[in-house]
């Protein structure tokens, strides 16, 4: 330190590249450095001892003025931030003096100089931060901008989603009718070629329905508004219901579709069955789209994943075209399928997948793929399933003798056996690579309590059996019951002879494949417990639809339409006309109103179908003035149900909300109008009127 | 452990670093465009692990705070301490901000700086005011992290002076805390001013 000269001190100060000024105790100016000079024009020879405010006279009574005096008086330091503070002092840059456009933002510190020698001194700090100042300027800019841009685009979000919707409903409309009309042309005399164009309308409408599903479904997982439920259900049945209801396609190409559930160790669950049935619909429609020959096994397994949750696994294999491993990543990303070429053979959007998958995300699993070309493809899925509090009874074991069990596949009959098995019976298992006289020789001379025999077996071989178990239980003092295993739609029976006697046979039942466990069982429990009589609910050919509904006095019942859209007033009427109906028809909700107030006492109207969106008044509104206004009080409790095209989350409430009972999607499923028409006309509440 | 300061001496330094608070109010009103009204609704001396809890912020959140040491008759750290949400709040209604930036820029660092700062110097003007203290300060520093990090004392035994600050702006109701920690000896000191402070009051009302 002895070194450090004054003379040092001094160039020192003046080489810094901040500003130095130094002030005594009566805010007399003591010293500032070259910065300060270069900055304010100022010598220091012409202000030293001057007061600080007469020097600059901005610093007279300002913030930086009351800094000083408390450095000085209590020794508080201070800090002045260029946002409170632009620029204190007048600086400015590349010597244009006085041009408020090149003043430097500064920031200051002041702080009391200390020293025993003498009276208090105070120094103040400047730091030029102009190119902060700017940087940051910048930096908002693009925020702002960038938060612009943001609320631009979920501006766009939203009026996509809100596109989507509008676009749903004018579409649906439209297909309502196509579809309702081409299911009434079906119902009338046609020619053949005719019923065929017909049939094929019919399918391309139904095709065209799927594909707007599908596309809305996808923007509703995009917006993030597809809602999962949770509902206890019936996993093994909900399951099977799916695959046979898909079982027809696979059977008409002769693919056989075996489904194991014997891995399941609980019935009832907590989840979102339809969603489950979508994404099974979506794989197992892929793997039928996709498998010329083979067959299609789907397997599925649950593990306790915590005490209140299940991980539910289910395999799809097929035995298919399968895809190249290096698709198989690409295969979820929407729009894209293996080729260009698989979009124009086999039809189909490509968003399929990319929904599956983000269902299955959505319900707390996923999804991967294993394929090899030309060996087939495997699909497995996960899900979260909660459990549930309901508990189907447990299945009882069975002690009979063992059953001969004939079928054509040999997966199928190991899974057949499998379940079996469960229930403590013995199988024999007899497949079509086993020779016709091995199969009689045991059928001949062994007892069993059940023979199943599956109708898919070769003609010959099944004529031979067939043939051989209707003498055999003519000659046996006590018939052995048999089960015939049809396919979904009892083709196979209609083409043999030998079959259809054995299928009209009255110790013969049948079961359809796929089939559920629990149908299997409800079938050998009645078999087993030697009701002989041929059972209805064995026979499970898809329950024809309602065609005739009976009403509770017999009398034909009083329904209103309400309907703006003449084609749809059409479809409907077409419809009631069906199941032996008659409507009238009010095109809006003030022609509702007056006609349920025209209506006899003695006979008022029993039902309202009612459209949601119709001009002048909606359907919202008018049941709104039924069940609340005054005037229609006689009428009040009438049961309403809605019909809507909209099919966004909510509309469901929305309706329930207005206070009507009961809501029906359009286009209108036949079969769903005759279980709700059922339901309302014969379940009505009381007294009403 | 000192002795607990009886009310009437916590009521007479409650009051004290309210007339100090109150001409912070002041240099923050012409600083910015608002009115803002600065209070201090509580004021407590406690043992550093005791203050920390007082504190009422999560030990995983965000602190941003102002620090000046201090030395002289007592030494130790004075903290001003917000949630970093409330510390971007503050910073951004008096300057009429509003970036969508999650942190504090340098800029408006600097601003909570100076605003850390004037409140403290209040604090500051009214212990060396009324007190009779000789203490000497440093300049105010930006910090933040998480309430271990900022919080640090140097040895359990140390304690708090704690003063919750309240700031209310025309829309807003904001909170700060400020702790001024002192080691024991330091805080007898201090409490033996606060003392001699309370006596020389009572006795010349009652002379």
């Amino acid at each position: 330190m002895a070194n450090l000269t004054s003379d040092i001190l001094f160039a020192s100060l003046n080489q810094l590249s901040v500003g130095i000024v130094i002030i005594d105790e009566q805010q007399k100016l003591v010293f500032f450095n070259q910065w300060l000079s270069d900055y304010s024009g100022k010598n220091l020879a012409d202000h030293e001892g001057k007061y600080l405010g007469a020097v600059f006279t901005q610093y007279q009574d300002s913030r930086l003025s009351d800094a000083c005096e408390s450095a000085l008086s209590l020794g508080l330091p201070a800090r002045l931030s260029h946002t409170f503070n632009p620029a204190p002092l007048p600086l400015y840059q590349n010597n244009f003096f006085g041009d408020e456009k090149f003043l430097i933002q500064q920031q200051i510190s002041v702080k009391k100089i200390a020293i025993e020698s003498s009276s208090p001194l105070c120094q103040i700090v400047i730091v030029n931060v102009t190119h902060m100042v700017k940087k940051e300027k910048t930096l908002q800019k693009l925020a702002d901008d960038n938060k612009i841009q943001q609320q631009k685009a979920e501006i766009a979000s939203r009026s996509k989603s809100e596109f989507l919707a509008n676009m749903s409903h004018e579409i649906r409309t439209p297909i309502n009718g196509v579809l309702g009309m081409l299911t009434l042309l079906a119902d009338t005399q046609l020619s053949k070629t005719q019923r065929h164009f017909s049939k094929l309308a019919r399918v391309s409408a139904e095709i065209l329905l799927h594909l707007i599903n599908d596309i809305l479904d996808f923007s509703k997982i995009e917006a993030g508004k597809l809602e999962i439920e949770k509902i206890a259900f019936n996993l093994p049945d909900s399951i099977i219901e799916t695959i046979q209801a898909m079982a027809i396609q696979a059977q008409d190409k002769n693919i056989e579709i075996i489904v194991d559930t014997t891995g399941l160790t609980e019935n009832f669950v907590m989840g979102d069955p339809s969603r489950l049935k979508q994404i099974i619909t979506n794989l197992l429609s892929n793997a039928i789209k996709f498998t010329e020959q083979g067959e299609i096994n789907i397997t599925v397994t649950m593990e306790e994943k915590s005490s209140s949750q299940f991980k539910l696994a289910v395999v799809i294999a097929d035995t298919g075209i399968g895809i190249p491993a290096k698709k198989c990543a690409d295969l979820f990303t929407a729009f894209t399928q293996v080729d260009a070429s698989t979009t124009r053979e086999y039809g189909g959007t490509g968003l399929g997948l990319t929904i599956v998958k983000q269902l299955c995300q959505l319900m707390g699993g996923d999804i991967n793929v294993n394929s090899q070309l030309g060996l087939g493809s495997q699909f497995t899925f996960y899900l979260s399933l909660d459990k549930s509090t309901l508990s189907t009874k447990p299945f009882k074991a069975f002690t009979e003798k063992p059953i001969l069990l004939i079928d054509s596949n040999e997966n199928s009959a190991k899974i057949i056996s499998k379940q079996l098995q469960l229930w403590g019976l013995n199988v024999v298992i007899k497949t079509a690579s086993d020779e016709v006289i091995a199969i009689c020789d045991k059928i001949k001379n062994h007892d069993f309590s059940v023979i199943m025999l599956d109708s898919n077996l070769d003609k010959a071989a099944l004529d031979c059996i067939a043939h051989l178990l209707l003498i055999n239980n003519k000659l046996r003092s006590k018939a052995v019951p048999i089960i015939l295993l049809t396919s979904m739609n009892h083709s196979c029976i209609e083409k043999n002879n030998g079959l259809l006697a054995l299928s009209n046979d009255e110790n013969t039942h049948h079961l359809a494949k796929p089939m559920s466990p629990s149908m299997l069982y409800n079938v050998l429990t009645n078999v087993l417990s030697q009701e002989c009589t041929k059972l209805a609910n064995g026979d499970l050919a898809i329950a024809p639809l309602i065609s005739n509904i009976t009403h509770k006095n017999n009398k034909q019942a009083k329904i209103l339409l309400v309907e703006d859209n003449r084609i749809n007033q059409e479809v409907a009427l077409g419809l009631l006309r069906k199941f032996g109906f008659n409507a009238d028809v009010a095109k809006n909700g003030v022609h509702a109103l007056e006609l349920l107030l025209q209506s006899e006492l003695s006979e008022p109207y029993e039902l309202v179908l009612m459209d949601c969106q119709m001009p002048e008044m909606d359907g919202y509104q008018a049941t709104q003035a039924i069940r609340t206004d005054e005037k229609y009080r006689r009428f009040n409790q009438v049961s309403i149900i809605a019909m809507t095209a909209n099919t966004m989350q909510g509309d469901q409430k929305k309706c329930l909300d207005a206070g009507m009972n009961d809501y029906l999607a359009k286009p209108i499923n036949p079969q769903l109008l005759a279980e709700k028409l059922e339901f309302w006309l014969t379940n009505e509440v009381g007294n009403l009127y | 452990m000192p002795d607990k300061l009886t009310p009437l001496e916590i009521d007479a330094l409650t009051e004290i670093f309210n007339i100090g608070i109150g001409r912070a109010a002041k240099s923050l009103n012409q600083m910015v465009s608002q009115t803002v009204d600065l209070t201090i609704p509580e004021i407590e001396i406690l043992p550093n692990k005791q203050a920390k809890h007082k504190l009422d912020l999560d030990t995983a959140m965000e602190i941003s705070a102002v620090t000046q040491r201090f030395s002289g008759d007592f030494q130790g750290q004075a903290l001003l301490m917000f949630s970093k949400e409330n510390g971007l709040q503050l910073v951004r209604l008096l300057l009429g901000n509003k970036i969508p930036i999650e942190d504090l820029s340098e800029l408006e660092q600097d601003s909570l700086v100076e605003i850390g700062n004037v409140i403290l110097n209040a604090c500051f003007g009214t212990v060396i005011n009324f007190l009779q203290a000789s203490i000497s300060i440093e300049m105010p520093e930006f910090i933040q992290g998480n309430l271990n990090k900022i919080f640090t004392y140097s040895s359990e035994h140390d304690w708090s002076l704690y003063i919750k600050v309240k700031f209310s702006l025309p829309s807003e109701n904001i909170a700060g805390h400020i702790s001024f920690i002192m080691d024991i000896t330091s805080l007898e000191i201090f409490q033996e001013s606060v003392r001699k402070f309370v006596f020389g009051i009572t006795n010349t009302v009652k002379s």
